[in-house]
């Protein structure tokens, strides 16, 4: 597990603004600055620091996964959203439609 | 009389020349003599141009595409010709020894094998595989093996050519007679006593030996003291440093400035807002706040004036609201000043 260096910040963040504009805000500094990104092989998560401390108890071979993974960089660099962060993008869309 | 005056231009190398030219009188300046070349250039290049437009041309992408003629011009030799070889050892042999050259046939008739084989190489004649038996002879010693004494014997003659053949290359590379294709091969060996060619190390080599020194101790070159004038090593290898993933106490500090460095700046870059609303109205307010409290009470004002030691007005006084809509860096601030409301 590793932070996210500037190139993949960027290209991660890119991604997220195209669904959500400026809530972005919301997400990356949340009020508490509770929540980060984190790398783990080629998957980027979000999860809370008090995850995060915790999970650096365990070594990279055994860590699988930890708080909501946001999506994934591709072999050649670029990154693709997962379904696991609908969730994430759901609270803080730009456009929202309500269905009756 | 115009034939005279002919500017010679070969389109193969963009070349125009005029054998013609020659200055009517020397010029008396600096200025004179660069308007006068530059005035003999343009008609130069127009010459050239002129020659360029009357080729057919065919239509790409980016315009009009031309074919170049063949260059009429013949440039000089950019190396020089090559160099006559030295005579290799065989060869010097064979003329002391009044020897021929022989054309060879591409087959020869084997005796072991009783069939056509070739003089060398994959299916050859004599080859030491074929002979099945060696009879022993009264001088050879007992325990001694002949396929591998013929084994040996065959290295060492294989090792004798290959010596000469070096030898014959240094030779060459003496004169400076070497094939190309071998410069690199000759200088790589151990030339005793004749002046080897000097190998070129680059700056960047040399500071990547010199890291890879400097780091070779038992504490990886930390506490050593450095030369003057020597600088840190550089990233040696594949070196990625990351923030840690986890700083001491919450979020740290170094993680948010990357993070907020990497956000303001793609913020600034999508923002599609001329003006920040919210803050605009909240400015106004304060400005509206400030003017009424000034027209009531002059004292106020002189007294906030004098609070400051140097007796002047407070900075943030006299700003419009909509001069401080700026998001984040010039992206922002410049689109701000675009969409100003008059």
């Amino acid at each position: 597990m590793r932070l996210l260096d500037e190139a993949e910040t960027t290209v991660v963040f890119e991604k997220l603004l195209k669904f959500i504009g400026n809530n972005l805000k919301n997400i990356v500094e949340s009020p508490a600055r509770r929540y980060c990104f984190r790398l783990q092989k080629n998957r980027v998560y979000y999860v809370s620091e008090a995850l995060v401390k915790r999970a650096t108890n365990i070594s990279q071979k055994n860590l699988v996964a930890m708080g909501t993974c946001v999506g994934r960089f591709t072999h050649g660099g670029k990154f693709h959203l997962t379904v696991q962060c609908l969730g994430l993008l759901a609270a803080n869309a730009k456009h929202k439609v309500w269905l009756k | 009389m115009e034939a005279e005056n002919q500017i010679q231009v070969d389109l193969g190398h963009l070349l125009a020349f005029d054998p013609y030219h020659h200055f009517a009188s020397p010029p008396k300046s600096r200025e004179d003599l660069v308007t006068e070349c530059l005035r003999a250039g343009t008609k130069l290049v127009q010459a050239i141009t002129d020659g360029l437009f009357n080729l057919s041309a065919t239509e790409a992408i980016e315009g009009p595409l031309v074919k170049l003629p063949k260059p009429t011009t013949r440039l000089p030799r950019e190396k020089h010709l090559p160099r006559p070889k030295p005579p290799t050892k065989w060869e010097m042999f064979a003329k002391s020894k009044g020897i021929q050259k022989r054309k060879k046939n591409k087959v020869l008739w084997d005796e072991q094998t009783d069939s056509w084989k070739r003089s060398y190489g994959y299916d050859r004649v004599n080859d030491d595989a074929d002979v099945p038996i060696i009879e022993a002879k009264m001088t050879d010693e007992p325990g001694s093996d002949p396929f591998a004494k013929r084994k040996e014997e065959k290295k060492k003659r294989v090792e004798k050519t290959e010596k000469n053949r070096l030898q014959n290359l240094k030779q060459a590379a003496k004169v400076g007679a070497l094939p190309s294709h071998v410069q690199l091969a000759a200088t790589a060996l151990p030339i005793t006593g004749t002046q080897a060619a000097p190998k070129k190390i680059t700056k960047d080599e040399l500071g990547n030996v010199a890291g890879l020194a400097a780091t070779a101790t038992a504490s990886g070159g930390k506490f050593d003291k450095k030369v003057a004038g020597e600088k840190a090593v550089k990233h040696q290898g594949k070196h990625r440093k990351f923030l840690p993933a986890a700083e001491g106490s919450g979020m740290g500090n170094r993680e948010k400035e990357q993070t907020d460095k990497v956000l303001s700046k793609l913020m600034a870059r999508n923002s599609h807002e001329i003006l920040n609303v919210g803050k605009a109205v909240s400015m106004y307010n304060v400005k509206k706040q400030r003017d009424g409290r000034n027209q009531k009470g002059r004292s106020s004002f002189d007294s906030s004036s004098k609070l400051k030691p140097n007796g002047k007005p407070m900075k943030g006084d006299k700003k419009s609201p909509y001069q401080k809509s700026r998001k984040g860096g010039s992206h922002g601030g410049g689109a701000s000043r675009k969409g100003k409301v008059d």
